[in-house]
């Protein structure tokens, strides 16, 4: 899997491709610390909400390995089960330095 | 008390008992009545016996009777004639001779008389009446020596002999009433012993009545008593099997449950697994490392399959199991698995065919998924054990009755083959041929018995037949009805475009060969079919020309290219384009094979693919320049609609709106599905794509709150999008009233097609050309 698919991206218009990257990049870090603190306050749902905006976001944009820890998360979160969450969340938020590095390089 | 619950020792207990009573009354009756009937025949025999006697008594009285009366009347005769003879002064010795005719008349009586003498009369008596009408005969015989004057003296005499002899008949006479006295009383002794004999049968009859009637109440009572104890054990039996039916019932429901609970339970943490593995295999590893986590992961994913062949397995099991009956196209069946399969085949370079008879028809009536699970078990197995050759699939009809079909399946490979003693149990669960490969991780010995139940599902059976050494056949029937369903464009027999056209091919694989020629012909192409290159160059040679020629990359002696090579010599890419099928790792050199070959079909040889091949070489050939006008035309314009998108991820709204303006759309936005509901509420839109989760109402709940509020002519178009690509989210959006549902991320194709497809179905007219 990689940090960042193109194959998602070749269908869209490439006039708007900088504007999604850059709402991206303003809109992830927000989410990771919903996500983070959620999981850390054991408020599992909300986090799930927060996990399931961020793949959005990042399955549209073809960040599929951030989708994939994202969708884990949801899942986890829906069925309330804490279990690795911790190692999701850091992981989630070690890669996403890259990812968006990778974006912005388009 | 335990009750008795041996079932056959019940019923063998019963019916001794049955019988043996039954067999007691019969000899009761049979002793008393064989007695009584003996003592009746004695009785009756002993009866007649008196009779006669009696009547024979009687008899003989008579002819005594009358022969003392004639005796009687000779002596009366004899003694009044002597007296008149005697003592009329003037008898002589002339009347004598009449005296002497008498006297023999009663000698001859007396003779008589004595011969019938009765037994009982008494010799003393018989003696003297001898003696008396001795004498009376005598004195006749005297008189005629005698003077006249001692006549009178004679008479006297004669007189008392006859007195004497009278007397004597008397007495005779009244023994003989003695005698019938005696007679009749032995008749009535006879009578009264007979009456006697009557009554003491009767008796005894009623005795035997009265036992009989007693043995058989007791036979009844007893019957009663045994039935009662055996319909309350068997009642009680029944009850303990319809406790334990229960009680195991609900031990499979538990068991069926819990399986399905822990399969699920199991199968999200080892996802997590697998997942993280995958993310640990992307992180700097040392050599060793990564060897580690590829074995984690390998591991992992066997796992996987393992939990949901158990969980199949175990759904089978337990009855919960339900074959769907849809349209099923069978090609494109067995395409989609071979396709699944072609990787691993590819890993051992094994060739991958499949033919089905063209009596067959398009679409079944059955359960794809099954269908497919059963195909890709067996097809798996086949190249699991095969090490190096090739698998091919035939489908045949194996009888047809009507728009019933039965269909033989065949899966042959080239492997090591099954051991003779070990065909029979494979189907068997946690059986495989080869233990070690289980142990090498592949499979869990459940395939082939999921496979087997499912075939039996299917009104089929499932067998295999295999050579050591040569390969394996595998075989399954199954039962199925013609179905209707929509043709895909290259299903259709008679294309147009290929109608006519001369098709070469070049095909050394049987299975290949005679999918090829199946497909092609099918398509209403002429076909003309070789196994060598060298052959085809011949037919070429001969001045027989192709519209398009379809070349195996494997033929013998790797002469694909020299054919290819021979062929460009006499014919230009446009005037005769060949088809090159080879496998994706195909080892001839790309840039001779563009040189020479106008495409390549990557195989395994599918319909669709092999269509997609045709008409791109013949569109090519026919520059199709009307299409491409067509499609310059975007949706939008040719087909205006208004559309809502309820999206709350505004990265993906931007995405969206992007690929909808691309197509000449211009769509709203709302940010969840109160919003959506309310805008609706504002104007009608013709198309709403509802992203499923949301915040504040979901896009099932907006979907259907919209369904139940709004009038039939303001109901829009509603197409879910969701990340969860998942089967039962699709039944789910279904079942909420959405029309469609496409997967993200959402592709430009995904949303014509949605849109397309749910137009179709809403405004058969309104569909684009």
């Amino acid at each position: 899997m990689q940090l960042l698919s193109t194959e998602a991206l070749r269908h869209l218009p490439a006039a708007i491709l900088p504007r999604l990257v850059d709402m991206f990049g303003k809109t992830t870090p927000a989410l990771l610390t919903d996500i983070q603190q959620h999981a850390s306050s054991g408020d599992l749902r909300a986090m799930a909400q927060a996990a399931h905006k961020l793949k959005g976001s990042c399955v549209s944009l073809g960040a599929e390995q951030m989708a994939a820890i994202c969708k884990e998360l949801q899942h986890k979160g829906e069925s309330n089960d804490a279990s690795g969450i911790n190692e999701y969340v850091a992981e989630l938020t070690s890669i996403y330095p890259a990812t968006f590095a990778e974006m912005q390089k388009l | 008390m335990r009750p008795f619950t041996n079932m056959r020792l019940l019923q063998l207990i019963d019916s001794t008992l049955l019988v043996l009573l039954l067999g007691i009354l019969a000899l009761l009756l049979w002793f008393s009545l064989g007695n009584v009937a003996s003592n009746a025949q004695h009785n009756q025999q002993q009866a007649t016996h008196a009779l006669q006697e009696a009547y024979q008594a009687f008899q003989q009285q008579m002819v005594l009777e009358s022969l003392v009366d004639e005796q009687r009347e000779a002596f009366d005769t004899l003694d009044e004639a002597f007296f008149q003879f005697t003592m009329n002064p003037n008898s002589s010795k002339d009347g004598l001779p009449k005296l002497q005719e008498l006297s023999s008349h009663l000698h001859q009586h007396s003779q008589q008389m004595l011969a019938n003498w009765p037994a009982n009369g008494g010799q003393e008596l018989k003696n003297q009446f001898e003696e008396t009408s001795g004498i009376m005969v005598n004195l006749v015989a005297e008189l005629a020596s005698l003077s006249p004057g001692h006549w009178r003296q004679l008479a006297v005499d004669a007189h008392d002999t006859a007195l004497e002899a009278r007397e004597m008949l008397e007495q005779l006479e009244g023994m003989d009433d003695e005698l019938a006295e005696q007679v009749a009383l032995s008749i009535q002794q006879s009578i009264q012993q007979n009456a006697n004999l009557a009554s003491d049968m009767m008796e005894r009859l009623n005795t035997i009545k009265q036992r009989s009637l007693l043995v058989a109440a007791l036979l009844i009572v007893g019957l009663v008593i045994s039935r009662l104890y055996f319909s309350g054990s068997f009642k009680h039996l029944v009850e303990t099997a319809q406790r334990a039916q229960s009680v195991a019932e609900d031990a499979v429901k538990t068991k069926a449950r819990f399986l399905a609970t822990m399969s699920h339970e199991i199968r999200t943490p080892m996802n997590g697994v697998i997942g993280m593995t995958r993310l640990l295999m992307n992180t700097p590893m040392s050599k060793k490392q990564t060897e580690f986590v590829e074995s984690i992961h390998l591991s992992g994913e066997h796992l996987l399959t393992v939990i949901n062949d158990v969980l199949d397995f175990s759904k089978i099991e337990a009855g919960k199991l339900d074959l769907k009956r849809e349209p099923l196209e069978l090609r494109a069946c067995i395409e989609d698995v071979l396709n699944l399969m072609t990787s691993k085949a590819l890993e051992k370079n094994l060739e991958l065919a499949y033919a089905v008879g063209p009596s067959i028809p398009l679409f079944i009536e059955g359960d794809m998924v099954r269908l497919r699970q059963i195909l890709t078990n067996l097809i798996g197995n086949a190249i699991k054990f095969t090490e190096q050759g090739e698998i091919t699939v035939f489908v045949m009809p194996r009888n047809h009755q009507g728009e019933d079909f039965e269909l033989e399946f065949q899966i042959n490979d080239t492997g090591a083959g099954i051991p003779p003693d070990r065909l029979e149990s494979i189907f068997e669960q946690f059986s495989q041929a080869d233990n070690a490969l289980t142990r090498r991780g592949e499979g869990t010995g459940l395939g082939l018995a999921i496979s087997r139940r499912l075939v039996e599902m299917m009104d089929g059976k499932i067998w295999a037949e295999s050579t050591l050494g040569v390969g394996s056949r595998f075989h399954f029937t199954l039962k199925a009805r013609r179905a209707e369903g929509k043709l895909k464009p290259f299903l259709h027999p008679d294309i147009p475009e290929i109608v006519g056209k001369r098709i070469l091919i070049v095909e050394n694989n049987p299975a290949s060969h005679q999918a090829l020629q199946d497909f092609c012909s099918g398509w209403g192409a002429i076909t003309q079919a070789c196994c060598s290159s060298s052959e085809a160059i011949a037919l070429i040679a001969s001045g027989h020309t192709y519209d398009i020629g379809l070349i195996d990359s494997n033929l013998p002696n790797a002469s694909a290219l020299e054919f290819g090579k021979y062929v460009r010599s006499r014919y230009s890419k446009q005037a005769f384009p060949l088809i090159l099928i080879a496998p994706p790792n195909d080892a001839h050199p790309k840039e001779t094979v563009r040189e020479i070959f106008n495409l390549y079909l990557t195989k395994p040889i599918t319909r669709s693919r092999l269509f997609d091949s045709l008409m791109t070489v013949l569109g090519e050939l026919n520059l199709v320049t009307v299409r491409q006008e067509q499609s310059r035309l975007k949706l939008g314009e040719r087909l205006p609609l208004s559309i809502l998108l309820a999206e709350d991820n505004p990265i993906n709204q931007i995405v969206a709106t992007s690929i909808l303006d691309e197509m000449a759309y211009k769509a709203e936005i709302a940010e969840n599905g109160q919003q959506a509901v309310d805008a609706l509420r504002k104007k009608p839109y013709d198309v709403i794509f509802m992203d499923m989760q949301m915040p504040e109402m979901d896009g099932l709940e907006a979907t259907r709150t919209i369904r139940a509020e709004f009038p039939p002519d303001r109901q829009p178009i509603i197409i879910a999008m969701t990340a969860n690509a998942m089967e039962g989210d699709r039944q789910e959006c279904l079942d909420a009233g959405m029309n469609d549902y496409i997967s993200k991320p959402i592709l430009p194709e995904a949303i014509e097609a949605a849109l397309q497809r749910s137009l179709a179905n809403l405004h058969p007219q309104a569909e684009p050309a």
